[in-house]
């Protein structure tokens, strides 16, 4: 099930959007390579392409050019059930606002991918929720709404709600800034954890400094373009 | 699967609740929406079923048969105009009858035939002039001064009638002729000159003067003719309310109660029960306008009292009417019309005054039980025919007294039917044929009378009538039978012509293949006959079932519209609302399909709760009304109520349809929000809140 090689490799990728009249380039020729396991920050400024390029190999959005694998798949030949499909199956997404669904608890928060996938029994998909909100600390919340809990510990039920299916990617936009320093901290020591114990792959989006401190590879990015750490 | 739907519903069921005012103004249209197809189809049913008992019991049947050669189609209560339609005749009712007989769930035919006659009782001054006539012939001077006198009254009061309808009425000759005649005959000079020649003066009395007055008692009345045996063995609603019914094999009349109260009923007498019986139902002169215009016309129909009595009479009731008003000196006219002023305190005691004391002075109806009377009818092709005819009783439609459509008809029997409407047995033909040859009568096909009459280019005289059935002829059978023979062999309703035939079933729900297979038995026995059922008979009445289901299917249609509306409006912005939360599980992993979904969810589970409740209501206060019934407002409801209430019933079948019908349109109009929100980019997760 798990292809060899890198899990994501970006060739000489291109993105324009469109903005009233003009075209705005986001992503400008950009070549990069993750290796499974790797532990990356994207570094860079507010508007330099940051999370366009999360976009791209998150295979939420396509490429206006250059070719974007993920998990030995070419998203630009996959259709949308593909591109579903792979989100569902190889990804793991943490949003800067932690994106989670108010009317449910933690719990159910976590489980919501393992309903979509289906492929688990009630039994299984409780440990399964058990034991990553074991791992993230929260087992004692399982029956809080997001509502009910802080910053730090919703970042963690997205983050849980990420690894619960066990993917082989998991992509975080900006998942501190939302946070104070030392929580932001605490979030991506934990990822970082996660990451050597499950040897999940993480891709991350920073302006902090801090935080990118943390990570085993950085890549800056400025003007759509990568300006230091590339291979 | 389960916990996948519980989180599904979960989400659903939130988002239906986050927009509380929303789903609530939605909710509310689909609640009335169920609630109406529910609540209205049982009401519809109950009227339809009501309408069906009020027709088919009463003239109908369940089933009416009649020619497939008919020029208009058959409306047992006229058609839009009030007009009797065309719908030919079953020229051997006997034979139609044998071959409907044998089809299984028939429990009867009645042949029957609609048509309208005027019906004319004596007036007053026919009957003055009869008492004046005995007097002359019995030459008491005493006795003729005192009827010449009265007669010299009336024909006063009919000339003053006259000028004041010439006053009212455009200028117009034949009235300007008519009152010549009633001023001749109310002069000092004609009565001078009586004694003189009292024959020629009652001559020109009986045949100038009274018809003026009788143009004026012209009472028109719908009848229809029928075995009365079997009309009422088979019509349930029918009940003799007075007199007796029509002796099996005699000619006779039965008047509708309610007609006879109506129309028969002297006009003051009938104008006093109306008003006690609207004051019954609550009105007052004070708030009702109806009773406030009865009470203003009332005093001016004192004449109708005045002219009714007697010189003892007279006399008798200025005494009583001087007391009860307590004035003195005030001749009887001014007493008529003071004691017609009634209001609020004294309209009781006028009334039972009027019962007790006037009433019995006066002919109180027209015709009444017991007496003969002229039926003045017109054959089908228009020549005026008349018939004596006894009225044996008065009845009614049970359940049906007060509607107009229950007081519509009169029934007679079938062989006075043939003859008014120039229709004739074999055995009639026979019997008239003999009389042409005595007379030396030729048959004349219509279009050749002319030629046949002025003997311009008559090849041939003698031919055959082309619709031998009809004759007008029909009446010289009656005149050589004499009048005084009322009777005629039962066999006759049989063997003649009608004009339809009702059929009556033993299982009325077996309608459609009872009717099915009478016309398989009326093709195998060669005849050319229609049958419809008795909603299509019934007309234009028959179609206000088929109209007010039509209104409320509009208004629920409508009320859709508008929910539908509501419905895509909100759930398009609760879209925009939620683009991110939609993006978010968009980028997890949930398919175009899964957001559809959920968005229909949403829209599904707010129209099954709401419907759900709204039917639920609506069934509740279906069964309640049921027990209770629902009162008939007026005559005309209770016809279609069938009854004096409405009973209706809950049926299952008006639940299951109302909340699948609001389901339906609940989840079309939220494909297109569904659509959109099943659009909407994963990359919307991403878009930061600030």
């Amino acid at each position: 099930m798990q292809a060899a090689g890198p899990i994501v490799v970006l060739e000489d990728v291109h993105k324009d959007y469109p903005l009233g009249r003009t075209v705005v380039t986001a992503v400008r020729g950009v070549s990069l390579t993750v290796q499974r396991g790797e532990f990356m920050a994207l570094a860079g400024p507010s508007g330099s392409g940051k999370t366009t390029l999360l976009n791209l190999i998150g295979c939420v959005d396509t490429a206006t050019s250059g070719r974007v694998t993920v998990d030995g798949h070419d998203t630009a030949r996959l259709k949308e059930k593909g591109l579903t499909k792979l989100r569902l199956e190889r990804l793991g997404f943490i949003f800067q606002s932690f994106n989670l669904v108010a009317v449910l608890d933690v719990f159910q928060n976590i489980e919501f991918p393992l309903l979509l996938q289906k492929k688990l029994g009630k039994a299984e998909r409780a440990a399964r929720v058990n034991e990553i909100m074991e791992r993230v600390g929260l087992s004692k919340q399982a029956k809080q709404r997001p509502a009910e809990l802080s910053g730090g510990q919703r970042q963690r039920v997205a983050i849980a709600r990420a690894l619960v299916a066990r993917p082989a990617l998991v992509l975080a936009d900006e998942p501190t800034a939302n946070l104070d320093s030392e929580t932001g901290e605490r979030i991506i020591d934990l990822m970082r954890e996660l990451n050597r114990a499950e040897g999940t792959t993480f891709v991350f989006s920073t302006h902090d400094p801090k935080i990118m401190n943390h990570a085993d590879r950085l890549v800056r990015i400025a003007d759509g373009r990568v300006v230091e750490g590339t291979n | 699967m389960v916990a996948s739907a519980a989180v599904f519903w979960r989400i659903a069921f939130r988002n239906v609740w986050r927009q509380r005012t929303k789903s609530l103004i939605v909710g509310f249209i689909l609640f009335l929406c169920t609630g109406l197809i529910v609540f209205g189809n049982a009401l519809v049913d109950a009227v339809d079923a009501g309408m069906e008992k009020s027709v088919t019991q009463s003239v109908s049947g369940h089933l009416q048969v009649y020619s497939a050669e008919a020029r208009d189609a058959l409306s047992v209560f006229g058609d839009e105009y009030g007009s009797m339609p065309d719908i030919g005749v079953i020229p051997d009712f006997a034979a139609l009858a044998a071959a409907v007989r044998k089809v299984e769930n028939v429990r009867a035919i009645v042949p029957m035939g609609i048509n309208f006659a005027m019906g004319q009782s004596g007036n007053e001054l026919d009957r003055w002039l009869a008492t004046l006539r005995q007097a002359v012939r019995e030459g008491d001077p005493a006795r003729i001064a005192e009827r010449r006198d009265e007669v010299r009254a009336v024909c006063e009061r009919l000339l003053q009638e006259l000028q004041n309808t010439r006053d009212v009425a455009a200028a117009d000759s034949a009235i300007a002729q008519d009152i010549e005649q009633a001023r001749r005959a109310a002069s000092p000079e004609f009565w001078a000159g009586f004694d003189a020649d009292p024959l020629g003066s009652l001559e020109f009395l009986e045949n100038k003067v009274a018809p003026l007055e009788a143009a004026m008692s012209e009472l028109w009345l719908q009848f229809l003719g029928t075995d009365l045996d079997a009309f009422a063995q088979n019509f349930d609603r029918f009940e003799i309310v007075e007199g007796t019914a029509v002796p099996k094999g005699q000619r006779g009349f039965l008047m509708n109660h309610g007609f006879y109260e109506e129309a028969v009923k002297h006009r003051v007498a009938r104008e006093l029960d109306k008003m006690k019986k609207l004051r019954a139902e609550g009105a007052s002169f004070e708030s009702d306008a109806d009773l406030r215009s009865r009470r203003d016309q009332l005093p001016t129909q004192y004449r109708r009292v005045l002219y009714q009595l007697d010189r003892k009479a007279s006399a008798d009731l200025t005494q009583r009417l001087r007391a009860l008003l307590g004035t003195p000196d005030t001749a009887l006219p001014d007493l008529l019309q003071s004691f017609l002023k009634v209001d609020d305190a004294n309209f009781d005691a006028r009334y039972a005054f009027f019962y007790e004391h006037v009433a019995p002075q006066l002919q109180l109806y027209a015709a009444k039980v017991g007496d003969v009377i002229p039926l003045q009818g017109y054959t089908k092709s228009g020549y005026s025919k008349s018939i004596n005819v006894k009225v044996y009783g008065t009845f009614r439609f049970k359940g049906l007294e007060d509607s107009d459509i229950g007081k519509m008809f009169n029934l007679v029997d079938l062989v006075t039917f043939r003859d008014l409407y120039g229709m004739m047995t074999p055995e009639r033909r026979a019997e008239v044929q003999a009389l042409r040859e005595q007379a030396g009568v030729k048959d004349v096909k219509r279009e050749d009378a002319e030629a046949a009459l002025f003997g311009e280019a008559a090849p041939a005289i003698e031919r055959q009538v082309e619709t031998a059935e009809i004759d007008e002829l029909a009446g010289l059978a009656k005149v050589a039978r004499g009048e005084a023979n009322q009777a005629f062999d039962p066999a006759e309703l049989e063997r003649g012509v009608a004009l339809n035939a009702a059929v009556v079933l033993a299982d009325p729900t077996r309608l459609h293949e009872t009717k099915a297979a009478i016309e398989a038995a009326l093709k195998d026995a060669g005849l050319k006959m229609q049958v419809i059922d008795w909603q299509a008979a019934s007309g234009m009445v028959g179609m206000l079932v088929v109209v007010a289901r039509g209104v409320l299917w509009v208004i629920i249609f409508v009320l859709l519209i508008v929910a539908a509306v509501v419905i895509n409006n909100s759930m398009v912005i609760a879209t925009m609302e939620r683009v991110k939360e939609i993006g978010t599980m968009r980028a997890i992993g949930a398919g175009r399909g899964w957001i559809r979904r959920l968005f229909l969810a949403e829209t599904a589970m707010l129209g099954l709760v709401s419907g759900g409740l709204g039917a639920a209501c609506a069934a509740g206060a279906v069964v309640l009304w049921g027990r209770v019934g629902l009162p008939a407002p007026n005559a005309f409801m209770q016809f279609l109520f069938g009854g004096p209430r409405l009973h209706p019933w809950f049926e299952s079948g008006h639940l299951v349809s109302a909340l699948v019908i609001i389901l339906l349109f609940a989840l079309i109009s939220t494909l297109y929000p569904a659509a959109l929100a099943s659009r909407v980019s994963p990359r919307a997760a991403m878009a930061s809140d600030g």
